[in-house]
């Protein structure tokens, strides 16, 4: 019960504020009479997805020379087969707008149908060797399936497989909490990083500048931001010779994407290039005091740095606020 | 709390859902302007994002400027406890300042320098009692354990935060634990905390952040009776080993009895407890004690291989929850027993885009490795869209 909530709907109901309805069902919602369960639901699907593609996986990892490659094969296709034709069943008529929302459990039920068709096409590719040593462009294959997915399904869940999948096939990881950018090449990943960046920054654009699924903007352009800024500072710090060409390039794609967002008013965005310019700043700062033996005057200038990015914050929200 | 705080939280609370009623289209503009009007916060509350970024750009500033005194102008280790004491108060400060600024009080920085303020004050207690005054055995360190319960307690309840109590609870449980009868003190104190906590989950007289918080005990209360009750727990002394005489015995069969039992029925009781009061916070925690219980039972009873078990239960999760769906999609008015499957106010737009992150986080594939000379292909990583394991 929200007790507050309650005797406000009272109030503003005797005062005419809050007609009736919605008052009465705004009511029966603050007593707690009525409560949703969608946010429990939904991760009850991801973790049933979650739980049942592990399964899956172990059984193929000790089972697949026992059963033969053919009939795992099959099987997982026949799997896969039977959640695309529940979500046929179930999904509303293609749009390049925003389609109704055909129910919570539809993202899930598309996601565990590509991803048992990735692990059918990952095990046909163990198998049977298909692309040879090009065999990483099954990746491509999973991704640009996701992507036709995303697209006729109104998926941003697809979208976003479909974008790390492709990020995968250049070798490069999207889950910054592993800390490094891909298990590649460091030079090689960090351009693979900075190139998928782009190209997903340029179609988000392109696909809202064309009005065509317009909404899965978010999506591209976090994604891409992610990676192109993550590139970028990998050069910044891993590169010994390099590293001030990694950081100029770094400042003044911070600069535009600073600067777009908050004239679109598109607060993440804007937060990621201000964390990365910052991060950034922080090598000239270590080269600056490389020479100078002074840990306290260090930390002072990070601390007055800091100090400075917290005015900007604070004036950017003021005026986007007011804007 | 600050009973100005107190009135802006509870004007606050009203005007946040008054925001959600709009966008699910329940009022008109004008309606949630007038009633903006009646219910005023003159608090500046920017969006997570910028509350995030500005939270760590203050926890910056702080310890630049903490480790550049630490550097200068200290020496040894009563210097150190002296500048954790003076930085803590003068956090302690500087949170009162921007607690009493409309303009401040709930852009980030306010819950950074309190946050910062109970670290600093906790570590110069734990200098001063285990490094300085030197005390016998671990005295000290359990001194610092109720200094660090008591300050977290006092932050949470003079600011409203759950997760200060959160601290508090940690460090009060962690100091029963090293106790004499710790486990019989963290079930009967567990208990308490519930019980008291869920006497104050409607109290009219709190703010909502303290009902938050007290929900958040609540939570705390249950979790510690599950831990001191579990049969794993009682089996391998888990609490007592944080003892430091701990000697391992066998555990007693009485004991291992009745923890077989709660380990079975407590999941359920707290599950029912949260469906029958409609708190979905109870039920999440029933459901989460539940899986601990299923872990449990696995570690002790071999029923199945572990890809049998990890895709039947994912079937039956899957399962439970798209009839969970329908079920409640098909009832009068989409609801049964006061439970919908509907999203009432919140923004199911931004809901379906958030999705990707937890799903492009756990489930993208792994990026392949460089390919060398000489490479033969298939020793990559097995399950594209990070479907599964590697051959």
């Amino acid at each position: 019960m929200q007790p507050e909530l309650v005797q406000a709907i009272g109030t503003l109901r005797e005062k005419g504020i809050l007609p009736d309805p919605p008052a009465s069902h705004l009511l029966r919602i603050a007593r707690g009479d009525l409560v949703s369960v969608r946010l429990e639901i939904r991760a009850l699907l991801y973790l049933g997805v979650l739980l049942l593609t592990t399964g899956i996986g172990l059984f193929l990892k000790l089972h697949h020379e026992r059963i033969g490659p053919s009939a795992i094969a099959a099987l997982l296709g026949l799997a896969a087969g039977a959640c695309f034709v529940w979500v046929v069943r179930h999904a509303a008529p293609f749009t390049w707008e925003r389609a109704p929302d055909p129910g919570v459990a539809f993202d899930y039920v598309l996601l565990l149908g590509l991803l048992l068709v990735a692990s059918d096409l990952a095990y046909v590719e163990v198998q049977f060797k298909v692309f040879g040593p090009d065999w990483p462009y099954h990746l491509l294959a999973v991704s640009l399936l996701c992507l036709g997915a995303a697209f006729r399904w109104d998926s941003a869940v697809a979208l976003g497989l479909s974008l790390s999948t492709f990020a995968a096939w250049r070798g490069v990881s999207v889950n910054v909490l592993k800390g490094a950018l891909g298990p590649g090449r460091p030079e090689e990943t960090r351009w693979n990083a900075v190139g998928c960046g782009i190209v997903f920054v340029a179609l988000g654009l392109a696909l809202v500048r064309a009005g065509k699924k317009a909404h899965f903007e978010e999506v591209w352009i976090n994604f891409g931001l992610l990676l192109l800024l993550g590139g970028l500072l990998s050069g910044v710090f891993g590169d010994r010779s390099l590293w001030g060409i990694w950081l100029a390039a770094l400042a003044a794609v911070s600069a535009v994407v600073i600067w777009r967002a908050y004239r679109a008013g598109k607060t993440l965005y804007f937060a990621e290039g201000v964390v990365a310019a910052y991060l950034g700043s922080l090598r000239l700062l270590f080269e600056a005091f490389r020479n100078v033996h002074s840990g306290s005057a260090f930390a002072l200038v990070v601390a007055g740095s800091a100090a400075g990015v917290l005015a900007l914050i604070v004036g950017a929200h003021r005026r986007m606020k007011a804007s | 709390m600050r009973s100005e705080t107190a009135a802006f939280e509870r004007a606050s609370a009203v005007r946040e859902a008054a925001h959600g009623w709009r966008t699910a289209g329940m009022i008109d503009g004008p309606t949630e302007e007038a009633i903006g009007t009646e219910y005023p916060d003159p608090r500046i509350r920017p969006s997570p994002v910028w509350r995030v970024l500005t939270f760590l750009f203050v926890t910056v500033i702080v310890l630049g400027v903490f480790i550049a005194l630490s550097l200068s102008a200290v020496h040894g280790l009563t210097g150190q406890a002296f500048i954790c004491l003076l930085a803590g108060v003068a956090l302690v400060a500087t949170t009162e300042l921007q607690e009493q600024a409309p303009s401040l009080a709930r852009r980030g920085g306010a819950g950074a320098t309190a946050f910062w303020a109970g670290a600093f004050l906790t570590a110069a207690a734990g200098l001063y009692f285990g490094e300085i005054l030197r005390l016998r055995g671990e005295t000290g360190f359990e001194i610092t354990l109720a200094v660090s319960a008591l300050l977290w307690g006092a932050a949470s309840w003079r600011w409203g935060s759950a997760i200060f109590a959160l601290f508090s609870s940690l460090s009060l449980f962690l100091l029963l634990a090293r106790q004499p009868y710790g486990r019989l003190l963290w079930i009967l104190l567990g208990a308490l905390l519930a019980v008291l906590s869920a006497r104050r989950l409607d109290e009219r007289s709190w703010s909502p952040l303290h009902r938050e918080t007290a929900a958040a005990l609540l939570v705390v209360g249950l979790a510690v009776v599950y831990a001191a009750t579990n049969f794993w727990s009682v089996e391998t002394w888990s609490i007592e080993r944080f003892r430091v005489d701990f000697t391992w015995t066998e555990p007693p069969r009485a004991a291992l009895a009745a923890a077989m039992i709660t380990t079975a029925l407590m999941p359920v009781a707290v599950l029912a407890w949260g469906i029958r009061a409609r708190r979905l916070f109870l039920a999440d925690t029933g459901a989460l004690v539940l899986i601990f219980s299923l872990v449990t039972l696995r570690h002790y009873v071999h029923i199945a291989p572990l890809w049998a078990i990890l895709s039947v239960l994912g079937a039956v999760v899957l399962g439970l929850a798209i009839g969970l769906e329908r079920w409640l999609s098909r009832g009068a008015g989409k609801e049964r027993g006061g439970f919908t499957a509907e999203p009432l106010f919140s923004d199911e737009t931004k809901a379906r885009l958030l999705q990707a992150i937890p799903v492009a986080a756990t489930l993208q594939p792994e990026a392949p490795p460089p390919s060398e000379k000489g490479f033969t292909p298939g020793g990559g990583s097995f399950g594209g869209g990070g479907a599964s394991d590697r051959f």
